[in-house]
């Protein structure tokens, strides 16, 4: 499902004396299957527009599209919630059940899929995030921080939701926890071809996931377009207050060293080791 | 999101955010007893104009009182209802087959609503002017005797700023929690009471496990610090009686005197 955004704008607390105006005109274009991060300092908006996104919150004016369902400050139900899963910021602290597997089914449950449905489900969903079937009678307490998270997303991903937000999703979790998620995030994408909506301050990640990157400043679009646009531009990301994601440093820094630049829209490091080998090949070859 | 929780401190610098905290408390504790010896319409006349008058010097805003006043807005209604058909005395005002209104009912109706009304006014007064700090400070100094009884003071006191402390803290958390459950499609809204009450299970049960563990946490590093309650704790900062405050002494004689002159 296509998600179109337009001129959306949000007001907390229309007409009291906290109004306050959280998003203004705010577009953006996600073609089904892409990735898109959403990037930006704490109160740039961005939560705003995933409650938008989500179905929690009603646009105050603009609309927003979602495949065929159109959403704008007069609609009263909000009819894509279940198409779209939410994995908020630190999701580990939503479990509630006694065990994993009620956890993961709450979801699914509460759209209303027969009892064998729930469990299948439950099975495919656990077996995504890559844990062990065996935890799903146990407590979702007693499991690692790490673990716990991904029961978490199992219980988004039971939903079967054709969109993925997922507000800063590594956030907390060491190196090893982060990049696995991160491979985990990427070959949910490449296999169930979910739109994903990834919220991050991390720019390794815009860099090594994102498709489009929407930059939010003040609640305002600051930039949008691909990643490779947005990290050439130093001068504008220092007004952003971004830094450069770890590997266009590198290639930057080795930019300096030699004659012939690497081009910055690698951002994969087994790509940049692939292409550095055809170069020596090359040379090797003259 | 930064909704106004009732009683929540408004910061200004009027006089009555100046008064000492103490001399605050115990006047409005004393004015609540006060309130029960008005019983007819000038002695009501003067607590409305002393009240409105307070309103003014405290330099906040009429709807914010409003406010404070919708949750027990209620009880108001509701009493002023009994007592307009179940009071008898006075002439008849009205009658229907069903019940009759009496003078003595409308009377003990507007009164008894009144009384309600000056309580929460007089209540959010002391709360919009006074810090929760400053609050529990002026409570723990004025419980201070009950020490020799062998009353916590101190612990009270440092359980009631806690509590206050975090009030926002977890109202925030409620609406995370809540919009977290919501995305996974909780229905919260329809249903009887109980459906309704198991919908918030989901709610409730992470709201208790990071209470549980935000406690933890704070008495970690309280002890961490090496806190160890009162004893012989000095303060930083110190509350001192001034003349403004022992002029709250006389204001309040002459709100008695003029009460017990007029009431009848």
């Amino acid at each position: 499902m296509d998600i179109d955004v337009k001129e959306l704008s949000y007001v907390y607390q229309k007409g009291t004396p906290f109004e306050e105006q959280a998003l203004s005109n705010v577009s953006l274009a996600i073609p089904h299957g892409k990735i898109q991060a959403i990037v930006g300092k704490t109160g740039s908006g961005k939560s705003t527009l995933i409650g938008l996104l989500s179905g929690l919150l009603r646009p105050s004016s603009g609309s927003i599209t979602i495949g065929d369902y159109h959403v704008t400050s007069k609609t009263k139900k909000i009819p894509f919630r279940s198409k779209v899963g939410v994995v908020f910021q630190y999701p580990e602290q939503q479990l509630f059940a006694e065990t994993v597997f009620k956890d993961i089914a709450y979801g699914p449950s509460n759209q209303g899929v027969s009892l064998k449905g729930i469990e299948d489900r439950v099975q495919q969903a656990i077996k995504m995030v890559g844990l062990d079937e065996t935890l799903l009678s146990k407590s979702p307490f007693g499991l690692s921080g790490g673990q716990m998270r991904r029961v978490a997303l199992a219980g988004v991903l039971a939903m079967e939701p054709s969109i993925l937000i997922l507000d800063e999703p590594t956030a907390g979790l060491d190196r090893a926890g982060s990049e696995q998620l991160l491979s985990l995030i990427q070959s949910l994408h490449e296999k169930n071809q979910v739109t994903i909506i990834l919220v991050t301050h991390q720019m390794d990640e815009v860099a090594r996931l994102a498709d489009q990157v929407l930059v939010m400043d003040k609640g305002e679009s600051a930039f949008y377009g691909t990643p490779i646009e947005l990290f050439s531009d130093k001068e504008r990301l220092r007004e952003f207050g971004l830094e450069l994601p770890t590997i266009t440093k590198l290639i930057n820094h080795l930019n300096h060293r030699i004659n012939s630049p690497i081009p910055t829209s690698i951002f994969e490091l087994d790509q940049l080791v692939a292409y550095l080998e055809k170069r020596r090949k090359e040379t090797e070859n003259e | 999101m930064s909704r106004i929780v009732i009683g929540q401190f408004m910061p200004g610098n009027s006089i009555l955010h100046r008064f000492d905290p103490r001399a605050k408390l115990l006047f409005v504790f004393l004015f609540f007893f006060l309130i029960f010896f008005v019983n007819n319409i000038s002695t009501y006349l003067v607590i409305y104009l002393f009240v409105f008058f307070c309103i003014g010097l405290s330099q906040i805003r009429i709807r914010l009182f409003l406010g404070s006043i919708k949750p027990v807005l209620f009880i108001i209604i509701f009493t002023s209802i009994l007592h307009l058909v179940m009071t008898k005395g006075g002439t008849i005002l009205l009658t229907t087959p069903f019940f009759t209104v009496y003078e003595e009912g409308v009377r003990q109706a507007a009164f008894i609503s009144s009384r309600f009304l000056i309580l929460v006014v007089m209540a959010s007064l002391l709360t919009f002017t006074t810090s929760s700090l400053d609050l529990t400070d002026a409570l723990e100094q004025l419980m201070g005797p009950l020490r020799k009884i062998r009353v916590p003071v101190h612990e009270l006191a440092l359980m009631m700023s806690i509590a206050l402390r975090f009030i926002p803290t977890l109202w925030e958390e409620t609406e995370k929690i809540k919009n977290a459950q919501l995305a996974r499609g909780a229905n919260l809204e329809s249903g009887n009471i109980f459906k309704r009450l198991t919908a918030y299970i989901p709610i409730f049960i992470p709201l208790f496990l990071s209470s549980f563990r935000r406690a933890e946490e704070l008495a970690m590093a309280m002890e961490a610090r090496a806190y160890r309650g009162g004893i012989g704790r000095t303060k930083f900062r110190l509350l001192e009686y001034k003349r403004k405050d022992y002029m709250l002494i006389v204001i309040f004689l002459l709100l008695v005197i003029g009460i017990g002159w007029l009431r009848s």
